[in-house]
C-alpha cells in the first residue's frame, strides 16, 4: 500500500522536476539573445563566436540541447555562477544550511502559533477577536513585519541583534548548521549566539504561517466539532481541552498539513526578504543578490533546488496526513 | 446592493476604503500634492504639516510618491485579479460543462499548475526575463488563473445537477447561453469571495517583486522598492521604509476585510 503510494508520489515528482527542468531550460536558452555572443564579447570575429557556439553545443537539435542539460542536472551540474564565478551547486551547497536552518525554526514557531491561536480562538470563544487579529496579521507585508520587528527589538531595546547569523567570529563547526555545531561540540556560547540571532528572523518568517496554520485548524475544528465520536467524548464527560487535545487534534490535522505544504513554496519567498533585510548568509540573500546582478545561472538553479525541495516536503506533508489521521488512505 | 446592507459596519467600511484606494489610484496624478520626481524640500524632513510622510533623501515629497505608489500596486493588481479570473472562469466553465476529454485535458493542466510552486517560478521567469511592470502582471497571472479554473469547474459541476439547469435545458437552452445565463452565474458568489481576499494576497506579491527589484527601474515610485531602497534609514529617518510598507498594509487591509466580510454574508444567504 505505502509501496504503491510512493511510486506514485515518485513518478509524480519526476513530472513536476522534468516540466520544471523544461522551464529553466527554455529561459535560458532564450536569454541572452545569442550565449555565444555574450561569451566570446561583442567584437569577436564571427570564426570564433561560431567555435563557442560549437563548444556550447547551440548547433545541434533542440532536443539534444535538453538532453545535454538534463545529463548536467543530473551529475549536479548547475552551471557556473555569473557574480561568485564559482559552480552554482557548490555555492548552494554552501548557503542552503543557513536557510534550513531558519526555515525549520520559522516553521516550529508559527506552527506554534498558528495552533496556540487556533486553540485560544476555540476554549475562549474569542472567534471575533481573533478573526480580526488574523486579517490584520495577514495584511503585514513581510518587510513591514521584519522592520517593525527590528526597530522595537534591537534598536529601541537592544534584546535582540539586528541582523547575522552569529555573534563569535571565525566560528566554523563540522555541518554548517549553528544549533546542531554547537550541540555536538558542546558549545553553549554557541548554542545561545545562534538562537539569539535567529529569534527575529525566524518570528518575521513565522507570521504568515502562523495566520495561515490558525485559519486552516479553525475551519477544521469547526468540522470536527460537528462529529459523532466528539459528541461522544463530550457525553463522557471529558474538558473541552481533553477533547480537543486527544480527539479533535488529530482528526483535524489533515487541512493544517497541507496548508504548510502549501506554505513552503510562499516560505522561500518571503525567505528571499527576510535574509536580505537581516543580513543572513543563506540561500535567500544569494538569490536576492543574484538578482541584482542579473545572474541566470545562480537564479534558476536555486528556482531548480527549491522546486524540488518543495515537491519532496509535499510528499512527507502526504505521509504524515496518513500517519496521524487513521481515516486516511493512501493511494 | 442588498449584499452591503446585511454587512456589519467594519466591513461596510471597508468597502468603501476598497472604492476609496481605487479612487486614489486613478486620480493619483491629480492627488499628489507635489510632483513625485522632482525636489521640493530639503531632503529628510520628518512628517509634518507641509510634507505629512516627510521628504526623501534627495528632498521629494514621500506623501506624492506614496500616492503614485499606491497606483503603480493597486491597478496591476485589480488587472492581474480580473485576467486571471476571466481566463479562470472560461478554462473551468469548458472543463465543467463539456466534460469528457476536453475537462481530462484542463484538468490535467489546472493540476500541474496548482502543484508547481508557482511564486518560485514567477520569481525566476521575471528575473530571467528581466525586471517591469508588464513580465511581473504576466508571470503572476501565468499562475493565478488556475485556482479560479478549479473553483469554477467545481462550482459548474455541482450546478450542473440542480433542478433549474435541467428544466432550462429541457426548455430547449443550450450551448453558449446555457453556459452564460444557467451555470456561470452560479459560481459567482464563490468566485467573487475569492477574487476579493486574493487582491490582499497579489498587493503583498507585488510589493514583494518590487522590494526584490523586479518591478519598475529606480526612480518609479513603487511602494515595496521605496522600503528596498531606504533599509539602512530606518533607526535614522524610519519613515522613508515604514511608511511606503505600511501604506501597503493599509491596501492588504481593507481588502481582505472587505472579502471576509462578502464570504460571511455569501454564507449566510
Amino acid at each position: 500500500m505505502v509501496v504503491r503510494f510512493l511510486i506514485r508520489r515518485l513518478t509524480g515528482l519526476i513530472g513536476v522536476l522534468v516540466v520544471m527542468s523544461l522551464i529553466v531550460f527554455v529561459l535560458q536558452s532564450i536569454i541572452p539573445a545569442d550565449p555565444a555572443r555574450s561569451v566570446a564579447g561583442p567584437n569577436a570575429p564571427a570564426e570564433v563566436v561560431e567555435r563557442i557556439r560549437d563548444q556550447l553545443g547551440l548547433n545541434k537539435p533542440v532536443l539534444v540541447q535538453y538532453g545535454d542539460y538534463v545529463w548536467r542536472l543530473l551529475h549536479g551540474d548547475l552551471g557556473t555562477s555569473v557574480r561568485t564565478r564559482q559552480p552554482v551547486a557548490t555555492d548552494i551547497v554552501e548557503s542552503a544550511p543557513a536557510s534550513l536552518e531558519l526555515m525549520l525554526a520559522a516553521l516550529f514557531v508559527g506552527v506554534g502559533m498558528g495552533a496556540g491561536v487556533a486553540a485560544f480562538q476555540h476554549l475562549f470563544r474569542r472567534a471575533a477577536f481573533a478573526r480580526v487579529l488574523l486579517l490584520g496579521l495577514g495584511s503585514v507585508p513581510i518587510f513591514l513585519a521584519a522592520l517593525l520587528l527590528i526597530w522595537l527589538f534591537w534598536f529601541q531595546l537592544d534584546w535582540f541583534p539586528g541582523g547575522g547569523r552569529i555573534g563569535i567570529r571565525r566560528f566554523a563547526g563540522p555541518t554548517s548548521f549553528m544549533l546542531l555545531d554547537g550541540i555536538l561540540l558542546g558549545r553553549g556560547d554557541v548554542i545561545l549566539s545562534a538562537l539569539h540571532h535567529m529569534a527575529l528572523p525566524a518570528l518575521t518568517l513565522a507570521i504568515p504561517i502562523a495566520v495561515s496554520i490558525a485559519r486552516s485548524i479553525t475551519s477544521a475544528l469547526e468540522t470536527t466539532m460537528q462529529q459523532p465520536f466528539i459528541r461522544m467524548a463530550r457525553g463522557k464527560g471529558l474538558t473541552e481541552g481533553r477533547i480537543l487535545w486527544r480527539h479533535a487534534a488529530r482528526a483535524s490535522a489533515a487541512a493544517p498539513l497541507a496548508m504548510i505544504g502549501l506554505q513552503v513554496g510562499l516560505l522561500f519567498a518571503n525567505l528571499l526578504i527576510v535574509e536580505r533585510v537581516f543580513a543572513w548568509p543563506g540561500l535567500g540573500l544569494y538569490t536576492v543578490q543574484a538578482f541584482a546582478s542579473s545572474d541566470l545561472p545562480a537564479v534558476l538553479g536555486v528556482s531548480l533546488v527549491f522546486g524540488a525541495f518543495y515537491i519532496f516536503v509535499n510528499i512527507l506533508i502526504d505521509l504524515a496526513q496518513a500517519g496521524l489521521d487513521p481515516r486516511v488512505r493512501l493511494t | 446592493m442588498t449584499a452591503f446592507h446585511r454587512m456589519g459596519l467594519p466591513e461596510r467600511i471597508a468597502f468603501i476604503m476598497l472604492a476609496a484606494i481605487t479612487l486614489v489610484a486613478v486620480l493619483a496624478p491629480w492627488l499628489a500634492p507635489y510632483d513625485p520626481y522632482l525636489r521640493v524640500a530639503a531632503p529628510f524632513l520628518p512628517p509634518s504639516l507641509a510634507h505629512p510622510f516627510g521628504s526623501d533623501e534627495i528632498g521629494r515629497d514621500l506623501l506624492s510618491r506614496v500616492i503614485l505608489g499606491v497606483r503603480l500596486t493597486w491597478l496591476p493588481g485589480l488587472a492581474i485579479i480580473l485576467i486571471s479570473l476571466a481566463i479562470g472562469a472560461l478554462v473551468g466553465l469548458l472543463a465543467g460543462a463539456m466534460g469528457g476529454w476536453v475537462d481530462m485535458a484542463l484538468s490535467r493542466l489546472t493540476d500541474l499548475f496548482l502543484v508547481l510552486p508557482s511564486t518560485l517560478i514567477a520569481l525566476a521567469v521575471v528575473a530571467a526575463l528581466g525586471p517591469g511592470l508588464l513580465n511581473t502582471l504576466i508571470a503572476i497571472v501565468i499562475f493565478w488563473w488556475p485556482w479560479y479554473a478549479r473553483i469554477t469547474r467545481a462550482e459548474i459541476m455541482a450546478q450542473a445537477a440542480r433542478p433549474h439547469v435541467e428544466a432550462a435545458r429541457l426548455s430547449g437552452v443550450s450551448g453558449a447561453r446555457l453556459l452564460w445565463r444557467y451555470l456561470l452565474p452560479g459560481a459567482t458568489p464563490t468566485l467573487l469571495v475569492t477574487a476579493t481576499l486574493d487582491v490582499a494576497n497579489v498587493v503583498l506579491i507585488l510589493s514583494l517583486f518590487s522590494f526584490l527589484g523586479l518591478g519598475l527601474p529606480a526612480p518609479a515610485p513603487e511602494l515595496g522598492a521605496m522600503t528596498a531602497r531606504t533599509l539602512d534609514n530606518l533607526t535614522v529617518q524610519w519613515w522613508l521604509p515604514i511608511m511606503p510598507a505600511a501604506v501597503i498594509f493599509v491596501l492588504c487591509l481593507a481588502a481582505n476585510l472587505a472579502g471576509d466580510g462578502l464570504r460571511s454574508v455569501m454564507r449566510g444567504v
